[in-house]
């Protein structure tokens, strides 16, 4: 985190596109992976990504942030393109800032896919994923923030805009939840 | 238990952030370490989700893709071109701008010079419009101080025709007074009178009315060189006529109780008829 730190400062004071490919390197893959669990689709969590860099090219030297900031500040702009996303692919109807709403979107979409998560991930990951996709949509974006994109609890509730101990929680019950889905897809 | 459990579990997350291992939890909290094995267990699994990673060669052309997107819009509008593009949008605005102006100016100009013209000039029909427009613009309650301003235009217009048009128009000036009858009756009708201010009213307008008469005898004999005698028949004839009609009058009042000088208006213009019989 220190050395993302001293990038993002860097980059500011010089604008040299080596600590940019630094940070880019550091943060893409886990952007492309915030993409890709949400909508199991490689070509879309692509281009989606790709067009997340190309705002915080654009936007980055103007703003003054840290590691936790950055993150923060990314993953909010991925959730409104994600958001614009669905408005282009005409579920702008049945879209709705609400959570609920926004979990009926993009709930099933991991099962949907499940001949490309076997593909892609193979079948021992794809019971996991069958797991996953059975928690609400808040509790997946929790678990896959906390344990995949390994953020601390603090910047989750930042992001999803919850209080820290309602995260706490969420972990807490997603973790029970999967892990008795994946004991009963052992036995 | 579950809310113990809870506790233990979100406590050994923190220290795991910290930089301790998942061992060194499972040793503090040894009361429930078969729970927590399972409970880390099912995080070990998410952590295998990592392997999902973009294709170096995705990586590589995204990054090609950012730069060329900003290179490209900024090839789009350099900065000459921008001063151009504002320019290309300035240049007509100001020249429409101006253009406003000019016409917006010389209208104000040309209503202003017309207030003082009289029938018979090119401007008279420029100030009758303007006061047409003003009239469409006017609230209702400043309406009756309006026609007030237009009944003494009327008389004014009617008295500098008198003083100083040579050949005398009887049509003009008889349609002049008979307009300043019709803005009496307005201003009567919305109100706008006392009762000094419409005595004051009507001896303008009776005073316009007896220049008017005086001047209509003077151009008839001027013309005709009638007789003296004649004359005095013509004034004699007026005056009978004259009497004849304020015994009619009591009737017609009730139809025009608001043109005090329609009266020497019918008057002028049987006087008007006398003078051409006369002629004829």
């Amino acid at each position: 985190m220190e050395n993302i730190n001293s990038y993002l400062k860097r980059y500011k004071n010089s604008g040299d596109k080596v600590w940019f490919e630094k940070i880019y390197h550091h943060y893409m893959p886990k952007i492309y992976r915030f993409y890709y669990f949400k909508l199991m689709d490689k070509q879309t969590a692509e281009d989606l990504t790709s067009e997340l860099f190309i705002r915080v090219y654009k936007g980055l030297r103007k703003t003054n942030l840290n590691s936790k900031t950055f993150n923060i500040w990314t993953y909010r702009i991925a959730n409104n393109l994600l958001i614009d996303h669905f408005r282009k692919m005409g579920k702008v109807d049945e879209y709705n800032a609400a959570s609920e709403k926004f979990d009926d979107l993009t709930k099933g979409s991991f099962s949907t896919n499940s001949s490309f998560i076997r593909g892609e991930l193979g079948f021992e990951n794809h019971k996991l994923v069958t797991a996953i996709d059975r928690l609400s949509k808040l509790q997946r974006d929790v678990i896959l923030l906390k344990f995949v994109e390994e953020m601390d609890y603090d910047t989750i509730a930042r992001v999803l805009k919850k209080r820290k101990a309602t995260v706490r929680g969420i972990v807490f019950r997603a973790i029970t939840k999967l892990k008795t889905e994946i004991k009963e897809e052992h036995e | 238990m579950s809310k113990k459990l809870e506790k233990i579990f979100n406590k050994c997350i923190s220290l795991i952030d910290k930089g301790y291992s998942i061992k060194y939890c499972l040793e503090k909290y040894s009361d429930c370490r078969k729970e927590l094995e399972e409970y880390f267990a099912a995080v070990k699994e998410l952590g295998k989700l990592k392997e999902v990673k973009p294709d170096s060669k995705y990586i590589t052309n995204s990054l090609n893709k950012i730069y060329s997107s900003t290179e490209t819009k900024e090839i789009k509008v350099p900065k000459t071109d921008r001063i151009r593009v504002g320019a290309a949008i300035l240049k007509p605005a100001l020249i429409f701008l101006a253009v406003f102006v000019f016409v917006g100016f010389s209208f104000a100009g040309t209503a202003y010079a017309s207030q003082d013209s009289v029938p018979g000039e090119i401007l008279y029909p420029v100030k009758r419009s303007t006061e047409d427009v003003r009239l469409l613009l006017y609230p209702e309650s400043m309406k009756g101080s309006l026609h007030y301003k237009f009944l003494n235009n009327r008389v004014l217009e009617a008295g500098i025709l008198l003083e100083i048009g040579e050949s005398l128009d009887i049509e003009i000036i008889e349609k002049l007074l008979e307009e300043a009858d019709s803005e009496f009756r307005k201003c009567k009708r919305y109100g706008y009178f006392n009762s000094s201010s419409e005595e004051d009213a009507v001896k303008m307008m009776e005073k316009v009315r007896q220049k008017y008469q005086n001047r209509y005898r003077e151009k008839h004999k001027e013309k005709d060189g009638v007789e003296e005698g004649e004359t005095k028949n013509d004034s004699e004839c007026f005056r009978e006529e004259n009497t004849g009609q304020n015994n009619e009058q009591g009737s017609m009042e009730e139809n025009e109780e608001s043109s005090p000088g329609k009266q020497s208006n019918t008057e002028g213009k049987h006087k008007q008829q006398k003078g051409k019989e006369s002629r004829n």
